[in-house]
């Protein structure tokens, strides 16, 4: 099992650069999802607010 | 109720069973072992074929005679030879929305390039390599028309859409991506290379996974560095995957639809005709001023351009090798 973690940490070490990218990318491709899901617990008059946590949620 | 269905199927095991005898004793009686398996082969391959070919081939050539007619759905049909055809190609709407699904199709080698760039880089790490992966799958699972509507919110003007206040925050000027003529068409493209982009990962991960690593540890071993590797072993060897990501790729840019319908302004393909495509000029057509005859020699023509470019390019692509 620690070999494992170790493993994952080395193959984090060698590519971070690579991870941030992926990650920043990540982020695009789900902010559309989480918005959705933002948005459905919002109540009407917030549903176009920025935010991704509902003030009063429903 | 049970009594019934046991009935029935004592009932459709017996004709099934004397039908059985009666093709084993009558029409396979001079028949050796090698013909008999053949014969039951093909009777078996007859339903689907039956099926298919009433379900599908069936509507395709009503749809080629309805283009000869003219018809407004409930009323009676009318041959009126070729002169659809012919107010088809006087249709200034019908030349614009062809031209703009040459524009779509544009978006196949960017999104090409793009899912290749972000497939190889995700075949180079492990760690969190499947939570990566389900990321960038996530808005293939997607419906096409709530992708739509988000990206129709986000490109809103300014005091809703996500886009504006990013391009306010970083102090340059806003636009109307939608219902400008020159932009609406680049951001419904947008959208929907984002949605496809997950799709062609998966594919092209698939097709990396299918490399042998000896080829990679060779290359190693002679010195070869990562871009050689690239251009001398992965991208010769995904060509295959390249050849079937063109082909479906193309046929989803050219029957482009719903994103339009649901992100064009007024959902009409406006503004001015600008994002119009072949699929919603003859949808609208056909039910929104019903005309039948119209509209199916239009999907003739589309049919037949789809089909010049699936046969050009599987001719052209997977010929030499």
């Amino acid at each position: 099992m620690t070999k494992a973690i170790k493993d994952a940490y080395e193959s984090f070490k060698k590519h971070y650069v690579l991870y941030l990218v992926l990650l920043f990318f990540g982020i695009i491709m789900v902010f559309p999802f989480l918005w959705m899901l933002a948005t459905s617990l919002k109540p009407q008059p917030e549903i176009y607010s920025l935010s991704l946590m509902p003030d009063n949620p429903r | 109720m049970c009594f019934f269905s046991l009935l029935i199927f004592l009932g459709v095991r017996y004709v099934l069973n004397s039908l059985k005898s009666t093709i084993k004793n009558w029409w396979l009686k001079d028949l050796n072992i090698k013909q008999r398996k053949m014969v039951w082969a093909y009777i078996f391959l007859l339903v689907p074929l039956i099926f298919y070919l009433s379900i599908r081939i069936y509507p395709v050539f009503k749809a080629f005679r309805l283009s000869l007619m003219e018809w407004d759905l409930v009323g009676s049909q009318e041959f009126v030879g070729l002169d659809n055809f012919r107010e088809l190609f006087d249709d200034a709407i019908f030349w614009r929305s062809l031209a703009n699904t040459g524009k779509y199709l544009l978006g196949l080698p960017i999104s090409l390039v793009i899912g290749f760039i972000f497939a190889y880089l995700l075949s180079k790490i492990e760690f969190a390599f499947g939570f990566f992966r389900l990321i960038y799958f996530l808005p293939y699972l997607t419906s096409l028309v709530a992708v739509a509507w988000i990206f129709r919110w986000i490109l809103q003007p300014l005091p809703l859409g996500l886009a504006n206040r990013f391009l306010s925050f970083m102090g340059l000027s806003s636009y109307h991506f939608l219902e400008d003529t020159t932009l609406a068409l680049p951001s419904i493209l947008a959208a929907t290379i984002w949605q496809g982009l997950g799709f062609q990962i998966i594919i092209y991960l698939a097709g990396l996974k299918g490399i042998p690593k000896q080829l990679y540890e060779a290359a190693e071993v002679d010195g070869a560095n990562e871009f050689q590797r690239l251009f001398k072993i992965t991208l010769p060897l995904l060509k295959p995957t390249f050849v079937f990501l063109i082909v479906i790729g193309s046929i989803r840019y050219l029957r482009m639809f719903a994103q339009v319908l649901n992100m064009s302004y007024q959902g009409r393909g406006g503004p001015a005709y600008s994002t119009m495509t072949l699929v919603l000029f003859l949808y609208r057509r056909a039910f929104e001023h019903f005309e039948m005859g119209y509209a199916a020699a239009a999907t003739l023509i589309l049919f037949l351009i789809i089909m010049t470019v699936s046969l050009i390019q599987l001719k052209v692509l997977s010929g030499d090798d």
